[in-house]
């Protein structure tokens, strides 16, 4: 399932992504606009498997709606992110440190920052994010403790997918693959969209 | 006389929302232009020098050079009259989105 407004949110935040991206590693970056899906947890079509070990950012969100987005990405493009944000020789990092995470939880931080900006302004909802924080844990796990906090019930949980691919020109030719999810009560997306369509007339 | 549109597409790879933007402007451009266009297909992850000069944000970029002003669209071109609109290919062309935030482009 596809929704208009949100798919035009969808875009212009990776606009403004792209934007906060290029001042992050002072110098051009490019993202890819993949189409949003919206639909039951059930139903996602996660490009990991369940018991993979994965990098997940996580922000939660509160306000007037609730929910938690989460920015997934496998261990080694979380090592070639860390090369890209900190500066390093392309292929040194093998682990990452303090300051390597800080970096991926910024990274984090400047793309939900951009996504839910754009709900805000458009939609007239104030949405507050927490500090994102970085884990590595499988898929199946993530989704678990993600939900648990959001809600009892799994079924009042609506899912906006996407892929969030971007490229680097200074890095010729490489695509960094992440997955950016985005989970929110059923009751708080529909306000949300009901907004969309009010502020749209 | 007609002038001949030069367009560039920029797009990331074989995603498909490339696919998808490749499909739809050469169903429109087929239809509204015939062989009066020059559409130049560029993968940023092959050219970037290419998408570093052209200052690129985010695929699908399809950038109209001429005639002139030279227009931006952004996204996989499926809304057939937000593309008809920013080729200037209407009669009447509808209110675009675009603004500051968007870096002054039509998404």
């Amino acid at each position: 399932m596809q929704n208009k407004n949100l798919q035009e949110i969808h875009e212009e935040a990776c606009i403004k992504s792209s934007g906060a991206l290029a001042r992050l590693i002072g110098g051009q970056a490019i993202v890819d606009i993949a189409k949003q899906d919206i639909g039951d947890i059930s139903e996602l079509s996660l490009p990991f498997d369940s018991a993979e070990s994965i990098a997940v950012v996580c922000l939660p969100v509160s306000g007037k709606v609730e929910g938690a987005a989460l920015l997934m990405f496998s261990n080694q493009t979380a090592f070639d992110l860390s090369d890209l944000l900190i500066k390093k020789e392309w292929g040194t990092t093998k682990e990452l440190d303090e300051l390597d995470k800080s970096a991926l939880e910024e990274l984090g931080n400047i793309i939900y920052g951009s996504y839910f900006t754009t709900i805000s302004n458009r939609a007239g909802i104030k949405i507050v994010g927490y500090a994102p924080r970085l884990s590595f844990d499988t898929l199946e796990t993530t989704l678990e403790q993600t939900l648990r906090k959001l809600t009892q019930n799994q079924e009042d949980v609506v899912a906006l997918e996407t892929e969030f691919n971007f490229t680097v020109p200074a890095f010729k030719g490489h695509l960094f693959k992440s997955y950016f999810l985005v989970l929110f009560q059923t009751r708080h997306l529909e306000a949300i969209v009901d907004s969309l369509e009010q502020v749209a007339v | 006389m007609t002038k001949k549109y030069i367009l560039k597409l920029y797009i990331m790879g074989e995603t498909a929302n490339s696919q998808t933007a490749i499909k739809n402007l050469n169903d429109i451009l087929e239809k509204e232009r015939k062989d009066l266009y020059t559409l130049d297909v560029v993968d940023v992850l092959k050219d970037p020098q290419a998408a570093s000069e052209d200052k690129i944000l985010a695929t699908p970029t399809l950038i109209k050079f001429s005639p002139g002003p030279a227009k931006r669209i952004i996204g996989d071109l499926s809304d057939r009259v937000k593309v008809m609109s920013g080729l200037d290919l209407t009669d009447e062309p509808k209110q675009l989105v675009n603004s500051d935030e968007n870096f002054g482009v039509t998404i």
